[in-house]
């Protein structure tokens, strides 16, 4: 187990040097100049080229990379030009508030982490149970209206269904605020719908069809042959096996929330870390997008990291597998001692 | 037995080419056909498709890009004057009007153009090249398949629209970026799929007999082997148009993508955001039509998985 664990951790390390690589890239090709942004309109070609100097933005591409990794300590005085790079968790100052970015980013996550951890509550809570009857009553009316709805929850904007909302629950009833806050639960009740609604479906679709598929397994047969009660084959025997496929679903699922958090977030005005994205990408803040694209991508591949793990735990074939290996290791080496 | 008998039955298998051919097609139509909810779809698709191409002769460009403030928020099957072309003449707005008083069918017939052409542009390239590499890296194996499968373990990493919103927000918001960004993230589902399947199929008699024949790897690949994966590439091609089309009205409600006053629905509903207490049919018409095509394609694709191959059900 240890042994697939290590495996594991070890394979996040090229994944996220690639992310950061192309994030990086990105940034390089693209072609605002972030002197030019940072300089009054009237700046001289020398102020710019001073000033680029200044930002380390004249050294080769490849330096540049790795001042973003390692980070980069500015010829200037003016310390807000340094920063200790990604690995530190710095890189620079927004040019638009002149505060770090990762500070912003920082202060900012608790409220989407907040926000998806909701959202993937509400989602498992309703779409298995919804999943299980749908598979256990086939083509019966409930297993049509799960159908209906998880269809039409897939193919809805989240965007679009956050806004129906406003104008239903908060411009018609006033039940709900329009605008989402962190410190007021009452608030969150609409994104939380609207981030969950889109991974309701998914999940409940995954647990429909992975009951099904297991439902006509022989073993279940075997299982009512012998005369347990419905109930207990379907908890016991076939949940148990659907379970596996579906907690993948649920933990490619949290990634993908964390992502639809930004769309929410823009929506409802929530001060989470997709609105400090969407407002840097409007203003060519180029710190602040390229550290929250970063800071995101790495928690995604981290929250599927944890899923990897948490899956080996469930998946006895994983076990099965890796201790298999450690078992038989010492059996061959004793053999060829003989 | 039954094993058998199922591949037998598959449509993309060519055992006796020339004939078996039109007769899978037409047992895959049967199978389709029975799908009362995918024929659905497929009309709707079809639908869209038309408005895509004759939009010009519903409504001018020029007539539902220029404004007419006076007839803001009028609402739906409402008539009003509009100055046009020199002209005073009056017009119904079927589906009212949006915050310029554009009349908002004729924006929604004109952003199915941009969606449509969106869609199949992204989802034919994305298509293209990542069949290709997942092919190669199927077949040939070794170093070039773990460069090509770590290439796509990376881009897989960085979530769909996060990635499509880093790659716009660097080149700056137009529509080919808005195409490049949305079709570099729909590779890797096709490459993993494809190599998937070559992996399945390149051990069979039938790829030993070709290359028994003297068939290059060229031909083997593109000729023998592709054919044969058809199936998954053809239903996550008709899932991913649909995937694309939302990732494009989210970027363009996001300020990133298409930019007004082109008529996008994802910029429509953006505009409609600050008007949602009295003006709510300019928010709930373009959604609509993001609704319904998303879900025309996802019932294609459920129908298609279904008729392709059953074991392909998950």
């Amino acid at each position: 187990m240890t042994r697939y664990i290590f495996r594991r951790l070890l394979m996040i390390i090229p994944v996220l040097i690639g992310v950061t690589f192309i994030v990086f890239s990105l940034t390089y090709i693209s072609p605002g100049d972030p002197a030019r942004m940072i300089l009054p309109q009237d700046a001289t070609d020398a102020d710019i080229v001073h000033m680029r100097h200044l930002m380390g933005l004249d050294e080769p591409f490849f330096m540049q990379y790795i001042h973003f990794l390692f980070g980069f300590k500015s010829p200037s005085e003016d310390s807000s030009f340094s920063y200790k790079g990604l690995l530190a968790l710095d890189l620079g100052r927004s040019y638009v508030s002149n505060r770090p970015v990762f500070k912003t980013i920082l202060e900012r996550f608790p409220n989407t982490a907040l926000l998806t951890f909701l959202a993937l509550i509400l989602s498992v809570i309703l779409s298995i149970p919804a999943g299980i009857i749908s598979a256990t009553h086939q083509y019966s009316l409930s297993d049509m209206i799960v159908s209906i709805l998880s269809l039409l929850g897939l193919s809805m904007p989240a965007f679009w269904l956050g806004m129906i909302l406003i104008w239903i629950f908060s411009v018609q009833l006033k039940i709900f605020p329009s605008l989402a806050n962190p410190n007021n639960l009452k608030s969150l009740v609409l994104p939380v719908i609207t981030l969950a609604t889109m991974n309701t479906a998914v999940q409940a679709r995954m647990t429909r069809s992975s009951m099904l598929e297991v439902i006509r397994q022989d073993y279940i047969r075997t299982a009512r042959a012998k005369g347990l009660e419905e109930k207990k084959v379907i908890r016991k025997h076939a949940l148990s096996n659907a379970l596996i496929p579906i907690v993948t679903v649920i933990g490619l699922q949290v990634g993908q929330l964390l992502v639809g958090a930004v769309l929410t977030e823009t929506v409802f005005s929530y001060p989470g870390i997709g609105t400090i994205m969407v407002d840097a990408i409007q203003r060519k803040d180029t710190p602040q997008i390229l550290a929250s694209v970063v800071f995101v991508a790495i928690v995604f591949a981290l929250v599927n990291l944890i899923v990897d793990i948490v899956y080996a735990f469930i998946d006895p074939r994983i076990k099965a597998q890796y201790e298999g290996m450690s078992k038989a290791r010492p059996n061959r080496t004793s053999l060829k001692g003989k | 037995m039954d094993q058998q008998m199922r591949i037998a039955n598959l449509p993309t298998s060519r055992i006796k080419e020339n004939q078996k051919r039109k007769s899978a097609f037409q047992e895959f139509w049967r199978r389709f056909k029975k799908n009362k909810l995918a024929v659905a779809g497929l009309i709707v698709v079809l639908l869209y498709i038309l408005m895509a191409i004759f939009a010009d002769v519903f409504f001018s460009y020029n007539f539902i890009t220029q404004n007419q403030i006076s007839n803001a928020f009028a609402k739906p099957l409402t008539k009003a004057e509009i100055d046009y072309q020199d002209k005073t003449t009056e017009h119904l707005y079927i589906l009212g009007a949006d915050n310029f008083g554009r009349d908002i069918l004729g924006r929604i017939i004109h952003g199915a153009r941009v969606s449509m052409a969106i869609g199949f542009t992204t989802i034919a390239f994305a298509c293209l090249i990542g069949s290709a590499l997942g092919a190669i890296a199927g077949y040939y194996g070794g170093k070039i398949e773990s460069l090509i499968m770590r290439g796509t373990d990376i881009l897989l990493a960085i979530p769909n629209i996060l990635f499509a919103l880093a790659i716009v927000a660097a080149l700056g918001p137009s529509f080919q970026n808005l195409l490049l960004a949305i079709g570099i993230t729909s590779i890797p589902a096709f490459v993993r799929l494809m190599r998937a399947s070559v992996l399945t199929i390149k051990n069979q008699e039938f790829i030993e007999a070709a290359r028994a024949l003297g068939a290059g790897d060229f031909r083997i690949i593109f000729k023998h082997i592709m054919p044969n994966c058809m199936a998954p590439i053809i239903v996550q091609a008709t899932l991913g148009i649909g995937q694309s089309i939302l990732s494009a009205t989210s970027l363009s409600f996001l300020g990133l993508g298409i930019q007004p006053p082109s008529p996008e629905w994802g910029n429509m509903l953006s505009d409609a955001r600050s008007y949602i207490s009295y003006a709510p049919h300019t928010l709930l018409f373009p959604g609509l039509a993001i609704m319904t095509v998303i879900l025309a394609y996802n019932l294609i694709g459920d129908g298609l998985r279904d008729a392709l191959d059953p074991k392909l059900k998950r």
